[in-house]
């Protein structure tokens, strides 16, 4: 089944004094349950296609589905809702709340959805326990590493029991150690709970885990393979 | 919406010494601004009271004619059934008459043009406080013949001191000049020195035997319970007194009405002025910690926190660095009201100047409770003001662009 269906999707900007077209028709499709990694050089349009699935941003032309629902028909208010109920957000620089603990920046996300405290409380605990900070849960960012911080990121994005997560760059800042335990955790909750991952990338450790491979090369999908 | 409150809270702390000095300096401001409002406020008032009792009293009644060129024949027709009557008019707490005649007071060394008031020793002081001005002798308790009391500022012009005889000349009421020695038994000082040397005050018997006439009254000075009702019970009396000219202090001396009333407004301008001045650094404060958290930003708008929680969440902000301060000042200037007001702030050093402008060298600040009120009000306003600028930059923030700013 389909969560992610993007038809002919064309991005231009022209902020710049020359337009540029950082995507040239993008039809792509996530079935649930992938682990999907975008990759690509710089400048191929990869984050652009991320942020655009995301509902950050919007396509100069084109469709973008998600889960039946063209984002495209949304307005700002309506966009913002969907993201919160059903679009999970990993960051590449982590983005986590400073002055909220590792526990409450997960609350954080079910407390703007309006979950009872009773609720969030147990999901955000469990969630920090199966990425494996049951005992960093009341420390502040600043007194964790960054690949503690990453799955702290990743615990809040699953928070709202999104539909897929999207994570741009999510190892660009770890070390070979945490990358390959952040990885870990990411694909036992794909294995374990069908967690739909779809990341932007060009570290070679993430592109060899990945299931699924779509390879964008200025604004095009050129190669798109499974394993 | 308490966590986003919370957050709030948590993040003006984020930056304890940049808050913790705009959080100072609101209540400086506040303390300072309300103050010297107090302050001005005590100094404007002490000048309307202290002439209310000293000089003019609350209402005074002539005859039209004595308005105008202040002449001797100029009497109030049955001067004493009248001020019996107004004693029994509810409102008036005393009444007293004057006599009065404008002559020329002189010395061996020196004269002055100088306006001789008649009064009845027993009865001045409860109406006017010119008795207990006195810095030298005493009120007309000697038993000395053709006693005066007059101004420490007069005495000087003249060379005289207290025993020294001076010779008031004025005209009686035949038009002709008459002239008479009087023993200076009581020297006294006003906050106003044109006053004192203005005026000098003799028996309104002696007085009046030196006029020809008997028991002349000019002049009825009234005092009230509420000088803000005066016009009203002016207006009031007038009615029973056709003939004659009933003026409350507002329009005796409409410069007093005019000090009462600018001084009201000089407190809102005052306080405006400088609300807004602490509304701009809070602004500017604001701006900074929304442009240093321009990423974070993006990330919350991003993960689905909507326009109206980033609104809530930058006003609260404001809130919180306003309104920390602002009670502090406002608490600590009533504080310091409270305590000057009570043992008064003593400008002995430019009383001389003070005392040429008709103010006091001590002063007593006081400010209506209302006015603290209104203030914090005006503080609410401006933290609202200054909270919506910050929060639409906020807001026009675009989550794709914020999350990748440095």
């Amino acid at each position: 089944m389909s969560i992610i269906h993007t038809i002919n999707i064309t991005k231009t900007y022209t902020e710049t004094s020359v337009p540029v077209n950082a995507l040239n028709g993008v039809n792509l499709n996530v079935e649930k349950g992938e682990f999907t990694s975008i990759v690509g050089p710089s400048g191929s349009g990869k984050t652009t296609l991320l942020n655009i699935i995301g509902g950050l941003d919007v396509p100069t032309e084109g469709k973008i589905i998600i889960d039946e629902t063209d984002l495209g028909t949304l307005s700002d208010s309506a966009l913002i809702s969907f993201r919160l109920r059903h679009i999970g957000f990993v960051f590449q620089a982590y983005n986590l709340i400073p002055v909220l603990t590792a526990l409450e920046n997960v609350e954080f996300i079910m407390q703007l959805q309006g979950r009872a405290k009773s609720e969030y409380r147990q999901r955000a605990e469990s969630l920090l326990e199966s990425v494996g900070l049951q005992d960093r849960m009341n420390n502040r960012p600043s007194e964790l590493s960054g690949g503690q911080q990453q799955r702290v990121a990743v615990a809040r994005a699953l928070a709202s029991k999104p539909k897929f997560v999207l994570a741009d760059e999510p190892t660009a800042n770890l070390d070979s150690k945490s990358t390959a335990n952040l990885l870990d955790i990411m694909y036992r909750l794909n294995q374990e709970e069908h967690i739909t991952f779809i990341f932007s990338t060009h570290d070679q450790r993430v592109i060899d885990r990945a299931l699924r491979i779509v390879t964008l090369e200025d604004g095009k999908i050129i190669k798109d393979e499974t394993r | 919406m308490w966590t986003i409150i919370k957050i709030s809270w948590k993040n003006i702390w984020r930056n304890p010494v940049r808050s913790s000095v705009v959080i100072a300096a609101v209540m400086l401001g506040i303390w300072a601004g309300i103050f010297i409002v107090g302050f001005t406020n005590g100094m404007s008032l002490q000048r309307l009271h202290d002439q209310l009792d000293t000089y003019t009293g609350h209402i005074q009644i002539h005859t039209p004619a004595f308005n105008n060129d202040r002449k001797v024949s100029e009497y109030i027709p049955n001067g004493n059934s009248v001020l019996s009557q107004i004693r029994k008019t509810p409102g008036v707490i005393a009444a007293i008459g004057h006599t009065i005649a404008t002559g020329l007071a002189s010395s061996s060394t020196n004269s002055y043009g100088t306006s001789i008031v008649g009064v009845k020793p027993q009865q001045e002081s409860t109406v006017l406080r010119l008795p207990h001005k006195l810095v030298e002798g005493t009120f007309f308790k000697g038993a000395k013949r053709f006693p005066v009391v007059i101004g420490k500022s007069l005495a000087k012009r003249l060379n005289v001191h207290l025993g020294s005889k001076i010779v008031l000349t004025f005209q009686d009421t035949a038009n002709n000049i008459t002239a008479s020695a009087f023993r200076i038994e009581g020297i006294f000082k006003t906050s106003s020195n044109t006053y004192d040397e203005s005026h000098v005050f003799v028996r309104s018997g002696d007085l009046n035997n030196l006029l020809g006439t008997h028991d002349l009254i000019h002049e009825i000075v009234i005092k009230t319970g509420d000088a803000e009702k005066d016009l009203a019970l002016s207006q009031k009396i007038q009615k029973t007194l056709p003939g004659l000219s009933v003026q409350s202090w507002q329009e005796v001396a409409p410069e007093l009405r005019l000090l009462d009333s600018t001084i009201k407004l000089e407190i809102y301008i005052f306080m405006t002025i400088l609300v807004l001045a602490l509304a701009l650094g809070i602004v500017n404060t604001m701006l900074m910690a929304i442009l240093e958290r321009t990423r974070e930003l993006g990330m919350l708008m991003a993960v689905g926190m909507n326009k109206k929680r980033v609104f809530l969440m930058i006003v609260s902000e404001t809130f919180f660095l306003s309104f920390i301060g602002a009670p502090l000042g406002i608490f600590f200037s009533w504080l310091t009201i409270h305590i000057t007001g009570e043992y008064g702030i003593n400008l002995s050093m430019v009383a001389r100047g003070l005392s040429q402008f008709g103010y006091g060298s001590i002063i007593y600040p006081v400010l209506d409770n209302i006015y603290y009120f209104h203030i914090a009000l005006m503080m609410v306003a401006a933290a609202l003001l200054s909270a919506i600028y910050p929060a639409i930059k906020a807001l026009r923030l675009r989550p794709v662009q914020a999350i990748r700013k440095i």
